[in-house]
């Protein structure tokens, strides 16, 4: 884990929630999988019902190529953020979207070359790389400030103001046919918890090169600190 | 049919050879079939595994080929356009790049968004999501699916964004090109058969077009086979089939594996004709062997028996060739030495049968031989050619008084004194006994005349034998060709009459005289007359009386023999008994004679007539010893005082065999008969041999009665003999007396008895018996002459 893009994520969530009032209501959601194993980067979102979220004003996040792969894997962005592609590998990507929310294709030469793309629609991006058939990233583009992803543990905290809430859960590995989990919440002053079962088909794509590949491996953004 | 031993060899190895050649020909046929069946077998069996393998393969490489169409990034944004012409155009170039029959996309969920044929055509491609959902199961990525109809191979892959967006099928057909390769690359014939579940049917094949027509036969019967290929019968022939399950959807499919069992069996059949074409060979190899085999054992065989035939055809000139150095060579060396041996033989026996042993002359048989050539070359010469026969005379004689040592002697030397005569072209044989023939040649008539009385002449020589000296006379005959006979045998028996001519002429040689062949003839037919003239009652006796001069008495009579023949009439004895003496028949007679005249005496004594009877007996009779015991029987028979009996043998008999006929005489003598010497005058006896012969009388010839009152030697020859007669105490008769002046004469001096004319002629015996009983009575008047 890399603390730089968490640490804007926490600091923006900061300054949502001090923009939106005092009365902030925490939710702890905590994910499993059938086997009861937490689900990691699953995104969490709560999109208010009772009035229209504030739109993310030059909001900026990036989505990093990294040891041949997406970092992070998974992008939670509110609608309207603008998210850099930069390349921190000494090869060539080659980064596409087909999906319906924002069809893009970026050709990243090596060089931290950032370019970015404007993500103004909801729904879920899946990145792809023309290069490296391996790599699978998704931007999740959602119409709210209030989201997190789980962590390791299976556990995401959103503190939102106290009202009501679409609690929308999304991860990559459910199955397209299941209904997305979406649930009204009413955040109050006590802390939320909500508990979520997943069933989860095994990744297809791990979104790490295959054991033993070096080629192109380098970090590119420490051999720029010296 | 004969089979010979040559061709039953030859059938015997033949045989054999069949025997061994066959059953190992038939083993290796069948064998070899059985392994092309097998191996037919195992091809199929390989051949459906390579199948099953290529089958595969191919689903690999055509999954991988799809893979890499649909990586391409080109084609995934035109997927991700949702575009319909878009995609159908991308599609039909993608699926074109890898030569797809089929092309679809679909959704994820299955949903067919464009479906094309190979040539771009959107054909509907019906459902899909089973497919979908099965290749999304499925690891292989391969399936096989019946759609429209017809079967395909399917290669169903996502389309990935890198998560898929949706799944694109590309099928391939199982058609007759992809049958066609399989085909060439797993050596077995293949048929893709399908039946869709709508009960369409589908059939793609190598085989022949007229066992399509079986693809009912052939998706039925193929499925249900076993695990081991079956055997199918399809109009093109038979195959060895096996049935190769592809699990597929809309459908059942398979395939059906073949292997032709015509195919299989067709390089079989090439060595089959090879087999047989080596057997054949080495059938004819082993007949043209066996041939030669048999002929090498056999042809020596064969050789000894042709030897053998040939050898019986009297053929001694040839040799079998001595060839091998075994037991048919040894045989063959056998036959050889025997053949010289039956030569050798034959040369002697013919020898034999053509030569006599003592003298080495040529026998009867080469006579005639001889005499036929010597008549041919006579014939083409134009040349008179005599035919001799001669005999010695009294060679019996010399052989009984000197030995046989003696006469044959004589033999030999007559031989060489006759050989020495010829000249080329005369023959000399010697026909038996003392008999010699011979053939001389001669330029004419004279000629052969001088020559053949030369020859004659030194015959008639005396011989040494010894300290003894022999003198021997020969008679001879000769018959001349041309003159006398045109043939062998007429020539010889004319010669032989001609000798017997000479014989009783007392003749050195006779010329066979024209017509005495007739003559001679009519003896033989005599002779065989004479044999049935006792049996016959031809035969009778004539008596006739003698008159005892000085009593005036008829004492005695003489039996004289007649034969009266049924043809001839009266024979007159001069002319049947030389023949009955020559004949061998003078025994018979004169048995029947001394029975009839005994009886007859015998006969008159009962009858008071007090009359002896003589009777004649012949020189033959004289050599047989047993005339006195059947002289004995008859005069035990009629009682007869053997006194009344007079034996008369004539002077010349009695001199051909002087010692034998004394003995002969002694024992008759001592049967008490009275013994006469006949014909006396006429031999050249001498008086001190007559003086030891036990008879009792003498009878002079009337060739010396009949003159002697004419002629004064007479006369005295018959006084002097009546003289000496009596001085040796012998009664003496006189015989054709026929006038009274000689019967006076002879009474004159002293004659004891007459017979002739004068007194009577001969008698029958009824008449003798009258004039006897007459005479008796009036013993004065004798009756003179005969009896009317």
């Amino acid at each position: 884990m890399h603390p730089s893009p968490l640490l804007r994520l926490a600091l923006g969530l900061i300054l949502t929630a001090s923009a939106a009032g005092s009365r902030a209501s925490a939710l702890r959601v905590d994910v499993h999988d059938a086997s009861g194993a937490p689900v990691a980067d699953a995104v969490v979102s709560l999109v208010p019902l009772d009035h229209p979220a504030p739109p993310a004003h030059g909001a900026h996040a990036i989505m990093d190529q990294r040891n041949l792969s997406f970092v992070p894997q998974v992008l939670v962005v509110q609608t309207g953020t603008e998210v850099g592609f930069p390349n921190s590998d000494n090869v060539r990507h080659h980064v596409y979207s087909f999906s319906p929310a924002k069809r893009f294709e970026l050709k990243l030469y090596a060089g931290n070359h950032a370019s970015s793309v404007l993500f103004d629609h909801p729904g879920v991006d899946t990145l792809g790389c023309n290069i490296h058939d391996w790599m699978l990233g998704y931007v999740v583009v959602v119409d709210t400030p209030w989201f997190a992803k789980t962590g390791n543990d299976g556990i995401a905290r959103v503190d939102a103001p106290a009202g009501r809430y679409t609690l929308q859960l999304w991860d990559a590995r459910q199955d397209p046919g299941t209904p997305p989990v979406s649930e009204t919440v009413t955040l109050g002053a006590s802390p939320t918890e909500r508990q979520y079962t997943l069933a989860l088909h095994p990744a297809e794509l791990t979104n790490r090169p295959p054991p033993g590949l070096e080629i192109g491996l380098g970090d590119r953004t420490s051999a720029h600190a010296h | 049919m004969r089979i010979d031993f040559r061709a039953r060899l030859a059938l015997l190895l033949l045989g054999l050879f069949v025997l061994v050649q066959v059953p190992t020909f038939l083993a290796f046929y069948y064998a070899t079939r059985q392994s092309a069946l097998d191996q037919a077998q195992a091809r199929l069996t390989a051949g459906t595994k390579v199948f099953g393998d290529l089958l595969a393969n191919r689903g690999k490489q055509l999954l991988d080929a799809v893979r890499v169409t649909t990586s391409d990034f080109g084609f995934k944004q035109a997927v991700a356009t949702g575009d319909i012409p878009t995609i159908h155009s991308v599609l039909y170039n993608q699926g074109h790049r890898i030569a797809a029959d089929l092309t679809v996309l679909t959704g994820l969920d299955g949903k067919v968004v464009a479906s094309l044929d190979a040539s771009g055509r959107a054909v509907p491609a019906g459902d899909w999501s089973g497919l979908v959902a099965g290749a999304a199961a499925s690891t292989s990525g391969t399936s096989v699916a019946v759609i429209g109809g017809r079967p395909y191979q399917l290669v169903i892959v996502p389309v990935r964004a890198p998560t898929p967006i949706a799944w694109v099928g590309m099928g391939f057909a199982l058609d007759d090109p992809l049958a066609r390769t399989l085909k060439e690359l797993a050596g077995v014939e293949v048929s893709f058969v399908a039946r869709a579940d709508s009960g369409q049917r589908w059939i793609a094949s190598t085989l022949p077009k007229e066992d399509r027509a079986a693809a009912d036969t052939l998706f039925g019967a193929a499925r249900h086979a076993g695990p081991a290929p079956a055997l199918l019968a399809l109009a093109s022939g038979d195959y060895f089939t096996r049935w190769q399950p592809l699990v597929s959807r809309g459908g059942v499919a398979g395939a059906v594996l073949q292997y032709s069992r015509d195919q299989a069996l067709s390089s079989y059949h090439a060595l089959r004709g090879e087999l047989l074409l080596i057997a054949l060979v080495s059938l004819l190899g082993s007949i043209a062997g066996v041939l030669w085999l048999s002929r090498n054992v056999t042809r020596p065989v064969s050789q000894l028996a042709d030897a053998a035939r040939r050898i019986g055809h009297g053929d001694y000139l040839g040799l079998v060739p001595v060839e091998h150095h075994d037991e048919l060579g040894q045989l063959a060396e056998a036959f050889n030495s025997m053949q010289r041996g039956i030569a050798r033989r034959e040369q002697q026996i013919a020898y034999a049968a053509f030569h006599d042993n003592l003298t080495s002359l040529p026998n009867r048989a080469r006579m005639q031989q001889l005499l036929a050539e010597a008549l041919e070359q006579a014939r083409a010469d134009g040349r008179p050619l005599g035919v001799l026969m001669l005999d010695l005379d009294r060679f019996k004689e010399i052989n009984d008084t000197m030995g046989h040592g003696i006469g044959d002697r004589v033999l030999v030397e007559v031989a060489q004194r006759l050989q020495a005569g010829l000249e080329d072209g005369d023959a000399l044989a010697r026909f038996g006994g003392d008999e010699f023939v011979l053939v001389v040649g001669a330029a004419d008539r004279a000629a052969l005349d001088a020559r053949v009385g030369q020859l004659v002449a030194d015959v008639s020589q005396p011989v040494v034998a010894g300290s003894v000296e022999l003198f021997v006379e020969a008679s001879a005959g000769m018959a001349v060709y041309p003159e006398h006979g045109q043939v062998a045998d007429d020539l010889l028996r004319r010669a032989d009459i001609a000798m017997y001519d000479a014989k009783e002429a007392r003749q050195r040689l006779q010329v066979y005289r024209i017509g005495r062949d007739a003559e001679h003839l009519h003896r033989l037919s005599l002779v065989n007359d004479l044999r049935r003239a006792v049996p016959h009652g031809e035969l009778e006796l004539y008596y006739q009386p003698k008159l005892h001069l000085s009593s005036r008495r008829v004492a005695h009579v003489e039996a004289l023999l007649r034969w009266r023949h049924p043809q001839h009439g009266l024979v007159p004895p001069d002319e049947f008994i030389p023949l009955a003496e020559h004949s061998g028949l003078i025994r018979s007679l004169t048995d029947w004679v001394l029975h009839e005249v005994i009886r007859q005496c015998a006969e008159w004594a009962d009858g008071g007539l007090d009359i002896g009877i003589a009777l004649n007996l012949s020189a033959m009779d004289l050599g047989s010893g047993d005339l006195p015991d059947v002289l004995n029987r008859h005069l035990a028979r009629y009682r007869l005082d053997p006194s009344r009996l007079v034996l008369e043998i004539t002077e010349t008999a009695v001199m051909r065999d002087a010692f034998y006929s004394l003995e002969v005489l002694n024992r008759l003598k001592a049967c008490g008969v009275m013994l006469a010497i006949d014909d006396f005058g006429t031999g050249y006896s001498s008086l001190s041999h007559l003086k030891r012969l036990p008879v009792d009388e003498l009878k002079i010839d009337k060739s010396f009665v009949i003159g002697m009152d004419q002629d004064e030697d007479d006369a005295v020859i018959v006084r002097s003999t009546i003289e000496l007669a009596h001085n040796m105490g012998l009664k003496v008769v006189a015989e054709g007396v026929e006038t009274e002046a000689t019967m006076e004469l002879l009474h004159r001096y002293r004659c004891d008895s007459v017979q002739g004319y004068l007194i009577s002629r001969p008698m029958a015996a009824s008449d003798a018996t009258a004039w006897l009983v007459q005479a008796t009575r009036h013993p004065d008047a004798a009756p003179s002459g005969t009896p009317a």
